[in-house]
Parts: C-alpha cells; structure tokens; sequence
C-alpha cells in the first residue's frame, strides 16, 4: 500500500497552491478557485486519516469529508452570488479596484 | 454517550424552533410573492421572526433553569454532538437575546432599503443565522461544529451582502466572503490534523487521545495556529481583522449589530470550548499564542480607531479592540506560573478570567448594539455616518444622545456601566495569575480608547448642528420609532443593571464558567 506521508504531502502541496492562488490572485474568480483547492486538500487529508487510522469502521472522516464537499458548493454558491452582484454594480471584479470601503 | 431517541430531541428545542420559524417565513414569502406583495411592508415577516425569536429565547431560557440552582453542578446532557451545560445555556441565552433586540430594532431599517423582492429571505436568513449560532456554542464535535460555523458564515455574507444594489453593501459582503472562506478553509485543515492525531473528531476524546501520547504536541503548535485563523477571523483578532472595519462600514446596520455582538460572542464561545476542552492539556502551546494576538488586536484596533471620522467605522475598529480585551479573560484561564496551576482549584476562584469572558460579552452585546442603534437612528434620519451628524445632538433629542453618552462610557469602561464591571473582571483575571504586560498593555489601551469615545461625546454635547456645508443651523427634532424607543431604552437599562447591582448576574456567569473549567487539566 501506498504510505500515509505521500497523501500526506500531496494534501499539503493542494493546500499551499490554494492558499498562494486565494492569497495572490486579484481576481474573485480566481480567489474561489484557491479556497475550493483548499477545501479538497482538507478532504484528501480526512480520508488518509481515516483509512490508515485505527478503527476503519468508524467512518468519522468519510462523514466530515461527505459536509466539507456540501458546504464546498453552499459557498461557491453563496460567493458566486455576492461576485455577481457586485460585478452588476461595479463591472469589475478585479479585488484592487473594490475601494469603495477603505480607511 | 447517551442514546439517540426522540427525546434528546429537547436539548436542540430553541434551535428546532428557529428552524421552523425560518422555514414558514420562506413558505409565506412564496404564498405572498404572487398576489399583494407591492404593498407588502416586511412587517409581517418581522412580526413572525420576532415571535420565533422571543419562543426560542424562552426554551433556552427553560433548558438553563433545568440545571438547578446556581452555584450547583446541575445534570447536564452530553449527547454524541452537543454538549448542553451551564456554559452553552449562557452563551445562547446572550445570542438570542441579542438577535431579538437587533430584529426588533433594525426591522424598519431593512424594509425600508432592502429591495422590493425578497423581504421574507431577509428574516428567514436572519432566523438560520441565530440558529447557527446556537448551534456552534453547543456542538463538541468538529463536524457539527464545522458546519454550524460554516452555517453561519455563509448566511452572514448574504446578510452583509444583502441590499444587492446598494455599491457598498455588495462591496462588504463580497469581503466578508472572501476573508471567511481563505480563513475557515485553514481552520478546517487545522481541524483534520486534529482527526489524525487523535483519530476522533468527538472533543472530550480528542482531548484524551491527545492527554495520552505526549508525542502529539508536535501537532498542536500547528493545529492551534491553523484553527486560531478562522476563529480569529470571526472574533476580528488582528491579523486576520481587515474586513472588519469594511464588512462592518458597507452592511445594512442592523446585520453590523449582530455581526459586532452575538456573531462574535459566538466565536468566543467556540474558542473557549475548543481550547479548553479539546486542547486543555497544550495550553503552554496556545497561550503565548493568544496573549500575543490580544495585545496586538487591541493596540491596532484603538489606533486605528482614532483616525476615523465616520463613527459607524470607529465602532468597527473599537469592536475589533474589544476582542482584544475579552482574549484577555481567555488565556487568563491559565495560570502563568506552572507551579501554582497544579495546587489551586480553578473552579473556586472569584476570577477564573472565564466569567470575565463571560461578563465582558454579555454587557458589551447590550452596550454594542445599543451604539449601533443609535447610528442607525442618525442615519436614517441624515443619512450619514459622520462624526458631523452627531453635533448638536442633546439639543436635537436628549434621549438619543443620552443613551449614546451611556453607551459609550461602557464602552471606554467608566464604573456604574456594564463595561466597567467586564473590563474590572478581565484585568483582575490578568492580575491575579501574573499577566502583568497583559493587563499593563490592557490599561493602556484602555486610556487609548477614551480618546476617540469622548470626541463623540464632545460633539453631541457642546458642539452646534451643522448642514452638509459647515454652517451653524438651528437644532431640528429627531424623530425615532416606537420599536427603536424600546430597544434603546433595553439596552441602556441592561447596562446600568449590569453596573450597579450586578451579584445575581455574576453568579450566573461563574456558573455557566465554572463547568467548563472543572472538566479540564
């Protein structure tokens, strides 16, 4: 079997380009993208944990990682929603160019 | 653990009944949407999310006098997700109460600018929000309290979001949604290094796997930091509080109300019951931690305040240095010298720093949305937030500015308010365990914050009105709701209440503290 440390490492590699792309990126889109990279790292993680830990059939990790792929689209949602709004009023959604609120 | 059946059903009853209630409203709002809705005024939905509010206080109201008297360590029901204790009952207690006066106040608000569809979504959203908090201050479970923190979140940036043509309230919940997500995916991955190590997601066995296997602390330092990223972005600590001021600046005022107050409190809660309970054992790992997010969120927070000249922002960042404060009451649970926390009995000190949390959150959600009612007031009536729009407020309505003048003493923390007496708990929590640059950099802060407070005050009190353009005009009468009239007249009573006869108040806080600091080390 493929050891724990290589889901491990690919889990935290996802996380870190989601956190760089949610970090860096200016644009909204590409914000949601990140989060929805980190979002699966998170996922990948749960189920690693859950399989190679010590009860298997306990399916406490499948579970979670069931919720976190829900709420994963309840926010794409949600975000694609505010995104569009924001862009019906300003045709942007370029984040440097949101300083409407600022000081 | 005890058994699922139909009848620990009652340990979620108020959340049941916000459920419901949302529900219906949703249902009446499809019914009207075809026939009379042009003349529909939002009141109805109001007067529903209202009643379910006051229903739902009342069963939680009924589950926190099930425990018995006071200063007793009544039975408590711990299910397989909810934990329903003194402590939860405090907390939900202070959610609801607040979410009833922000629904009472802030409905006039929202039905006169939300846009003409969809006034039912608003109150049926707002109903889901107050449920998701209930929920998050009992769950201790990861999962349930992931997805009632997530709950929450999202159908906070709708909220925030919610006069979707209104440039700045898009703007905000835009933000808001963007910080929330980016933090609570990295608390999320906090929380899978959690599962990992422990291989359970419940929080009682979590904190035992972790209190066996001294090896596990290598974990800790991370998981903590990751998980103190989304929590801290909920109670606007300092790294991560940026869309605070905007999210707080750009969204309908009654939504920043609960935002500052209950959604916050929430947040606290969360944290001391993951903390205390799930990672009890590292507390060395996690106080340095918070002692260090607390001085800074409150020096940033108070210097940041004093350049605004908008007061709904000054509110925004003086909420972000009132978390500071109240971070204090936490990480003073833990002694600082390792010595003395093995031979006292937490439980049994008069400042165990968590009654102060306690204390601190319960008079600053009545002080809080007290000041933002006010600015509601002014904006309806001037549609403005600036400190200008305050001048010459005494003459205009001397009840207004009366209540503010109460509001924002307890805010700055002068005695007879309710401010004082969680400001007075939480330094002498610091205190007394040897958190001396805690409470010295507290203090400070403290002389900080007058500053900007008192320049509100000096301009409702002495200075003359103003017109848009400078020139001196004669004071004109401000006109207010019944609605507002009562929440106004609540919250200045809770404060002063709070204030001067506060014994009975505070031994409800040391109960609800207590039991969550007698499970621990």
């Amino acid at each position: 079997m493929v050891p724990i440390t290589w889901y491990l490492i690919l889990a935290a590699f996802l996380f870190s380009c989601g956190l760089y792309a949610a970090l860096a990126r200016r644009n909204a889109i590409a914000v949601l993208i990140g989060v929805e990279l980190m979002l699966n790292a998170v996922n990948i993680n749960l189920i690693a944990f859950w399989r190679y830990g010590e009860n298997v059939e306990n399916l406490a990790g499948q579970m979670f990682s069931i919720f976190v792929i829900a709420i994963a689209a309840a926010e794409a949602a949600v975000g694609l929603a505010l995104i569009i709004s924001v862009y019906r009023n300003r045709k942007t959604v370029n984040l440097d160019e949101l300083d409407v609120l600022q000081g | 653990m005890s058994e699922i059946g139909i009848g620990s059903l009652g340990s979620i009853l108020p959340e049941i009944i916000l459920i419901v209630g949302g529900l219906l409203i949703l249902l009446l709002d499809m019914i009207q949407n075809s026939t009379t809705y042009q003349r529909e005024s939002g009141r109805g939905f109001m007067a529903v999310a209202v009643l379910f509010l006051v229903v739902s206080l009342v069963g939680a109201l009924l589950q926190m006098l099930s425990f018995g008297s006071p200063t007793s360590q009544g039975p408590h029901v711990a299910a397989y997700l909810v934990d329903i204790d003194p402590f939860t009952s405090f907390m939900k207690m202070t959610i609801y109460i607040g979410m009833t006066l922000v629904a009472i106040a802030g409905g006039s608000y929202m039905n006169r600018y939300s846009p003409r569809m969809g006034r039912g979504e608003f109150w049926s959203l707002f109903l889901f929000t107050s449920m998701a908090m209930g929920m998050v201050v009992s769950a201790n479970n990861l999962i349930l309290l992931f997805l009632s923190f997530e709950f929450l979140s999202i159908s906070s940036y709708i909220l925030a979001g919610y006069l979707r043509n209104n440039v700045r309230s898009s703007e905000a919940g835009l933000k808001y949604f963007l910080y929330g997500s980016v933090a609570s995916s990295v608390m999320l991955y906090g929380m899978s290094l959690l599962y990992g190590v422990s291989g359970s997601l419940n929080l009682t066995e979590i904190a035992q796997a972790m209190a066996a296997n001294t090896d596990f602390s290598i974990v800790a330092l991370p998981a903590v930091l990751m998980l103190m990223v989304g929590l801290g972005f909920k109670m606007t600590l300092a790294p991560f509080f940026q869309w605070a001021p905007d999210t707080y600046d750009g969204a309908p005022t009654p939504v920043t109300a609960y935002l500052s107050t209950a959604s916050k409190a929430a947040g606290f809660a969360v944290t001391a019951r993951l903390l205390l309970i799930g990672l009890g054992a590292f507390s060395v790992e996690w106080v340095p931690v918070l002692s260090g997010l607390a001085i800074l969120t409150m020096t940033v927070g108070n210097l940041m305040a004093l350049r605004q000249n908008s007061v709904k922002r000054m509110l925004a960042y003086s909420s972000v240095a009132q978390a500071g404060y109240m971070l204090m009451g936490l990480v003073s649970v833990v002694s600082a010298s390792q010595a003395e926390l093995s031979q006292i009995d937490l439980a049994s000190l008069g400042m165990n720093g968590l009654n102060g949390l306690l204390i601190y959150l319960f008079a600053y959600l009545f002080t809080n949305i007290g000041a933002f009612m006010v600015v509601m007031a002014i904006e309806e009536d001037s549609g403005s937030h600036d400190i200008s729009a305050y001048r010459g407020l005494m003459q205009r309505s001397p009840g207004l500015a009366l209540a503010m003048l109460i509001f924002l003493l307890s805010l700055t923390g002068i005695p007879l308010t309710g401010g004082f007496m969680g400001k007075f708990y939480v330094f002498g929590a610091a205190v007394q365990h040897q958190y001396f640059f805690l409470a010295a950099a507290g203090f400070i802060n403290a002389g900080i914050a007058a500053g900007y407070y008192l320049r509100v005050v000096a301009a409702m009190l002495y200075e003359p009105a103003v017109d848009a353009n400078g020139a001196e005009i004669a004071p004109k009468p401000l006109n207010m709701g019944m609605a507002l009239q009562l929440t106004l007249a609540i919250c200045v009573l809770v404060t002063l209440w709070i204030g001067i006869y506060p014994p009975n108040f505070i031994d409800l806080a040391n109960d609800a503290s207590r039991h969550l600091l007698a499970l621990r080390f």
